[in-house]
Parts: C-alpha cells; sequence; structure tokens
C-alpha cells in the first residue's frame, strides 16, 4: 500500500508536472497572440496586463484582411510554398526511387552530396543565387523563391522519399510492368499510393519550409506587392510604433495552414525522420 | 541490337531519373557554392562592377582587421554554443518524458512538436511581444513572482537581448531534439532495461549506462547539424534585434546579410561566407573525431 502511494507521488513529479511545464511554456506564446489579436486596440497596451481577452473583439482581423496588402502576401506566399511543393514532389520521387532501388555508378556520391547539403549555411548561397537571378531578370519575381526553395528542400525530401521506397517489395512494381505497365507508369500508379505517409510528409516539409522561409524573399524581392507573409508581417513591426493587435491577427491567419498540416503529418514525420537517418 | 538497347536504356535508366536532381542541386547549389570562393577573391561591388576583378586576399586582411566582424564572431560562438547546449539538454529532457507511458501522451506529444512548425520571423514578433518593456508577459510574470522589481526593458542592453533572442530560439529548437531522441529511444527494446532490473540496477545506472551509450550517436549527429543550423539562424535575430544594441546581437550570418544589403558589396560578404563554410568544416571533422561517431557497438 505504501509503496503503491510512493510509487504514484513519484508518477506525477517525474512525470506529470514537468510534461505540464514545459507544455505551457510551448503553448504559452500561442495563446499570447491569440488572446492579443482578439483584444481591443486600447486594451493590449493597458497594465494591469489582462490575461483574457476583456473587451473580445474581431477587429483586428476585420482591419487586417481589408487593409495592408494582407491578403496580397497570402496569396504570394501560396503561390510560392504551392509550386514548390509540386516540383520538390516530382523531383523527388525520381530520385527517391533511382536511389532506393537501383545499384549504379555514383550512388554512394549521390547519397553523400544529398546529405552534404543539409550541413551547409543557406546564407552561404545567397549572395551568388542574388548575382544568379540577377543576371537572369528574376529579382522581384516569386519565381526566384521558387527556385530556391526547391533547391533547399528536395534533398531531404529526397532522403526521406528514398526511406519510404526502400520499406516496400520491388515486387509491386515488377508484377505491375510484367502486366505491361512502362515503369513509369508502374512508379505512379501503383509504387507512389503505396507509400502516400511519405509522399504527404515530404510534401509537408516542403510546404512548412517554404511557407516560413525569410531571408531569401527579403533579399530577393523589393517590391511590396510581391512579398511573401514573412516578409510583409516583419515589414509591420515598425521601429517605433507597431500595431500589435493587426500583428498578432497576422501571424495567427500565417499560422493556421503550416499547424494544421502539422498536426496532420507529425506523427509521419517521426518515422521519417527515422527512416531517413536509418539509409544514411 | 534490340536487346543492347534495353539493356542500355535499363543501365541509364537512374541517371535519366536523377537528371532533374543533379541539374537543380548542380546549377542553384553547387555552382552558387563555388561562386561564393571565386567571389571571395574579387572585388566585386555591384553597384560599382567597373572596378571588378581579382585582389586576391584583399577581403579576408580587411575581415580580420574589421572590429564589427570579431565582434560577430564571438557573438556567433557564444550563440551557437548555448543554444546548442540548451535544446540539447531540454529536448533530451522532454523526449525522456514522452518516451514514458502515461495518458495522453498522444495529444502532449503533438502540442510539444508544434513551435517547430513556426517560422523563424514568427517567433521572432511572438516573442518581441513577449518580451515587450511596458506590456510583455516575461517582466510581468517576473515581478509578481518578485525575482525582479521594476519593469526591465530587454532589448536595450547587450546580455539580457543576447538571452531574450536565445530563449526564443531555444522555444522552437526544443522539439527538432525531442523528435530526433525519441525516435532513437523507441528503437531500443524493452528487454535490454528488464535485465537491467533484474540486476538491481536503479533510475539513474540505467539511463548512463544503457539509454546514453545507445542513443549516443542520435544525439551527436543531433547536435552536429543543430549546431550548424542554429550559426546559420538569421530570421530570428534579425527579427528581434536586427543584431543591436551596439551590434551586440549581431552574428556572422546576419552581418553578411547586412553587409550585402547596406554595400552591395558581394566580395567582402563572400569571404566572410568562406570563412564560415571552412570553420564549419574544420569543426565537423574534428567533431565527429572526437565524438567516436558510429564506432562503438553494443550488441
Amino acid at each position: 500500500m505504501k509503496r503503491a502511494a510512493k510509487k504514484k507521488w513519484k508518477k506525477i513529479f517525474g512525470c506529470y508536472i514537468p510534461i505540464l511545464l514545459f507544455t505551457i511554456f510551448t503553448i504559452f506564446p500561442f495563446y499570447w497572440f491569440l488572446c492579443t489579436s482578439f483584444k481591443e486596440e486600447s486594451s493590449i497596451m493597458e497594465l494591469p496586463i489582462r490575461y483574457i481577452p476583456v473587451p473580445f473583439t474581431l477587429d483586428n482581423y476585420k482591419n487586417m484582411l481589408a487593409s495592408m496588402g494582407f491578403d496580397r502576401y497570402f496569396f504570394n506566399s501560396l503561390f510560392v510554398s504551392v509550386l514548390t511543393t509540386v516540383i520538390v514532389i516530382l523531383v523527388a520521387i525520381w530520385g527517391g526511387f533511382a536511389i532506393s532501388r537501383y545499384k549504379f555508378r555514383g550512388k554512394k556520391f549521390t547519397f553523400f552530396l544529398l546529405l552534404i547539403t543539409q550541413m551547409l549555411p543557406g546564407v552561404v548561397i545567397l549572395i551568388p543565387l542574388f548575382t544568379v537571378f540577377n543576371r537572369l531578370g528574376l529579382i522581384n519575381n516569386l519565381w526566384s523563391l521558387v527556385i530556391t526553395n526547391t533547391t533547399v528542400n528536395l534533398p531531404f525530401c529526397m532522403i526521406m522519399m528514398s526511406g519510404f521506397f526502400s520499406g516496400i517489395p520491388s515486387t509491386l512494381e515488377e508484377a505491375a510492368q510484367i502486366d505491361g505497365c512502362s515503369i513509369w507508369k508502374a512508379i505512379f500508379k501503383i509504387v507512389v499510393p503505396a507509400i502516400m505517409p511519405g509522399v504527404v510528409s515530404s510534401a509537408a516539409f516542403a510546404f512548412v519550409n517554404s511557407w516560413n522561409e525569410f531571408v531569401y524573399a527579403l533579399n530577393f524581392i523589393n517590391d511590396s506587392s510581391k512579398f511573401t507573409l514573412p516578409v510583409g508581417l516583419s515589414m509591420m513591426k515598425g521601429e517605433f510604433t507597431v500595431n500589435y493587435g493587426g500583428l498578432a491577427a497576422g501571424t495567427i491567419v500565417a499560422l493556421i495552414p503550416v499547424l494544421l498540416i502539422f498536426c496532420y503529418i507529425q506523427k509521419y514525420l517521426v518515422q521519417g525522420l527515422a527512416a531517413g537517418a536509418v539509409k544514411g | 541490337m534490340k536487346r543492347k538497347n534495353i539493356a542500355w536504356s535499363k543501365c541509364a535508366r537512374p541517371y535519366l531519373m536523377l537528371l532533374p536532381t543533379f541539374a537543380i542541386i548542380g546549377i542553384f547549389m553547387l555552382y552558387p557554392i563555388f561562386n561564393t570562393f571565386f567571389l571571395s577573391t574579387q572585388n566585386y561591388v555591384l553597384t560599382n562592377l567597373k572596378d571588378a576583378g581579382f585582389v586576391g586576399l584583399e577581403n579576408f586582411k580587411t575581415l580580420l582587421r574589421d572590429e564589427t566582424f570579431l565582434k560577430a564572431a564571438g557573438n556567433s560562438l557564444w550563440w551557437t554554443v548555448v543554444n546548442v547546449g540548451l535544446q540539447a539538454f531540454l529536448g533530451l529532457i522532454v523526449a525522456l518524458l514522452l518516451n514514458m507511458n502515461f495518458k495522453g501522451r498522444g495529444l502532449f506529444r503533438a502540442l510539444m512538436f508544434t513551435p517547430w512548425a513556426v517560422g523563424g520571423i514568427l517567433v521572432a514578433l511572438i516573442w518581441s511581444f513577449l518580451f515587450n518593456e511596458s506590456v510583455g508577459v516575461v517582466g510581468d510574470l517576473l515581478m509578481k513572482t518578485g525575482l525582479i522589481h521594476q519593469k526591465m526593458s530587454w532589448f536595450s542592453s547587450g546580455s539580457t537581448s543576447m538571452w531574450a533572442i536565445t530563449i526564443a530560439n531555444t522555444w522552437r529548437g526544443i522539439p527538432f531534439f525531442a523528435i530526433s531522441i525519441l525516435s532513437s529511444l523507441q528503437t531500443i527494446s524493452l528487454e535490454v532495461y528488464e535485465s537491467a532490473d533484474v540486476d538491481g540496477a536503479g533510475a539513474w545506472t540505467k539511463f548512463w549506462k544503457i539509454t546514453l551509450p545507445l542513443i549516443k550517436d542520435t544525439l551527436l549527429l543531433t547536435i552536429l547539424l543543430r549546431t550548424i543550423w542554429t550559426l546559420n539562424v538569421v530570421d530570428i535575430i534579425y527579427g528581434m534585434t536586427k543584431g543591436g544594441p551596439n551590434f551586440s546581437t549581431l552574428t556572422i550570418p546576419v552581418y553578411i546579410m547586412m553587409i550585402f544589403n547596406d554595400t552591395l558589396d558581394a566580395g567582402y560578404a563572400s569571404a566572410m561566407a568562406v570563412l564560415m563554410i571552412l570553420a564549419l568544416l574544420i569543426f565537423s571533422a574534428v567533431y565527429l573525431k572526437v565524438g567516436k561517431y558510429g564506432e562503438e557497438e553494443y550488441y
């Protein structure tokens, strides 16, 4: 009896309380911006701080949608992220399949190259890429961001995808080929549907990263009508005055897509990381 | 003849499938990297290209006399070591907690991983507000608990700004460590622990003698990746302090970007990038050697 009680206390102090503390630390910043986005502008800067949004208002969201070019930033971000994701997935399916299924000269080197790209600081390629896009006339063009995001996200997605391909037997596409399918058709009709979790998590990874990307977007785009969300939001934080209500509302709206995606795929992501690590 | 064709096409197939990858990575990643090395030896100011040309190591010499650069190098070291250390320690704790059996584990796991999905600039906006001088929650809570007695202006002094951005970055960085370590913890079979229980090993002994050695490789690799990514952080620092006050939170990547934005001096900025690549390469090699990555076997 006594031992059971001791065990119970141990569980509470060793497990539940720390978990709860970490969860509060993790969640509170989200709550705080959500709360701020529902406050009236005057009550945001008022003391003492109110931890509950009373009086409650949706004005910040209305103002944000009506002005400040927010809808435009949102659309630009969507354009860049969706295109990046589609290209990354198509290229990563071919490449991942090749790496997982075939033995060929330079396979080790290819894999090594993909891993090495993960270790390169992104800011290193910023300047040469700027000069390249400058020459191609792609500065102030959203395609420069699509290309850059594709390049940056492709290696990891491919490593992840090849891990998933390795997880299913090659008899699958061989059978389809015996039935008269070409290899290209077999991949898309038979193999890809079988590794849908892998495709979804790679796609989500590429989408979330492109959606959040800031440094390239800040440097390659000067025209405010072509800003993406992160750049647009960062411009709203002025040097001295900040409209925190609008900023909070904008941040919440910008967060919604990635958080939804993330909740959906996070269990696949753990698998995917494990698959990539095992392969490497 | 036809058979030969088929054999050839089978042989070429993997290369054909990898062609788009090689094209994209080659043109937009490898070429730029080589170009960085090339540009670092050039006088190459985008607004003044008629004076462009080879200058040898001139950029590097200027760099070593540039006090702001030296300051940024020191800041980068502090930033990387403290951030990675904090994240690794807290990430390990979170992973161990989430590996326990308790009700609602799935929900807590999902909640605790969410900061990873938040973009750096959003992290900066959220935490700038939390650290706000007059209506910031951090200051308010510290006052309520009696740890400080008057409002603090976090971003007016160098050391408090550094801690503010470090806390923001740690908030986002913990989940990555937790995810990697957790996925590695879950590969350890329970039998190992059971046989240790039979031998009467306590929780600490089990952790030091079983858990830690078995997740060592994951931990080493995660720390290495995270070190590189942390050094590379621009958005959080730029979004919260822009390197200020008085360059006290300026790190090398932020400086590279700001120099390039202000002066369009691609040569000088590239020289900095080259030094950063070299430092990282040397660090990675030494780190993997000293950490004996992948050399030990336990079963």
